[in-house]
């Protein structure tokens, strides 16, 4: 935003503007859009640079044959978004895969472990079954005449 | 970039979604037994346990018993021999 160059005050509306161009460098072109401002506070008039754009001048061939390359990349692009699209795809579903595998990994090594302490469990049970019913050595010569 | 699925892709993410959730079941009720068998395992060790020792108590008794029985059977000949009358007299 302008600020008056006597008081500072802050001016927001130009009394109008018009643009300027002049040569630049390497065959550019500048534009200029310069407005005229009026302070309110002090009553300056003052001119103030609104903005600024490097324009060149080139021959319509050439213009056709940047449209045309344009085109050719909106084209490439729509093609390169619908790969990636397939590829996103194709992503969820390995990684889908991927958690089944892991998933029946935990499952397999679950059942081993489960099937192993069922066997100890088993043979603790069979231990116990055979001392609780089975009259010790001792116990049947004590009963000897 | 959203793009709605088509019908195969939905199906297929639909089987997934149940295999997965058919397999968390599976290993959760493993997890279950699993703790199960890891909180019986050490109470039967420990019945075991108690159990083998109630056993050698007993055999040990029993041993005691008959090395007295023994004793006593020793005792009471060594006091015939020394004591022959009295021995006559008691047997
Ligand atoms: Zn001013």
């Amino acid at each position: 935003m302008p600020t008056c160059p006597t008081c500072h005050s802050k001016v927001t509306e130009p009394l109008k503007t018009w643009s300027t161009v002049e040569p630049g460098k390497n065959g550019k072109i500048l534009e200029c859009v310069v407005g005229i401002y009026w302070c309110t506070n002090c009553k300056t008039k003052f001119p103030y640079v609104v903005g600024k754009r490097d324009l060149k001048l080139i021959e319509n061939r050439e213009l056709q044959e940047l449209h045309e390359k344009i085109k050719m990349m909106d084209k490439v692009k729509q093609e390169l978004t619908k790969k990636i699209d397939q590829l996103e795809k194709e992503k969820t579903v390995v990684e889908g895969n991927l958690l089944l595998t892991r998933l029946e990994d935990r499952a397999e090594n679950l059942k081993v472990e489960v099937s192993l302490l069922r066997e100890v469990k088993r043979e603790i049970e069979d231990m116990i079954d055979y001392l609780e019913h089975t009259p010790s050595f001792f116990k049947l010569q004590g009963k000897k005449p | 970039m959203y793009k709605p699925l088509n019908v195969v892709e939905m199906e297929s993410i639909q089987s997934l979604a149940d295999m997965k959730k058919e397999l968390e079941a599976r290993i959760q009720a493993l997890e279950a037994e699993k703790a199960a068998l890891l909180e019986e395992i050490p109470n039967l060790r420990e019945k075991l346990t108690v159990l083998k020792l109630e056993r050698h108590a007993q055999a040990l008794g029993n041993e005691v018993s008959s090395l007295k029985a023994e004793r006593s059977n020793l005792e009471q000949e060594i006091a015939n021999y020394t004591n022959p009358q009295q021995a006559s007299f008691t047997s």
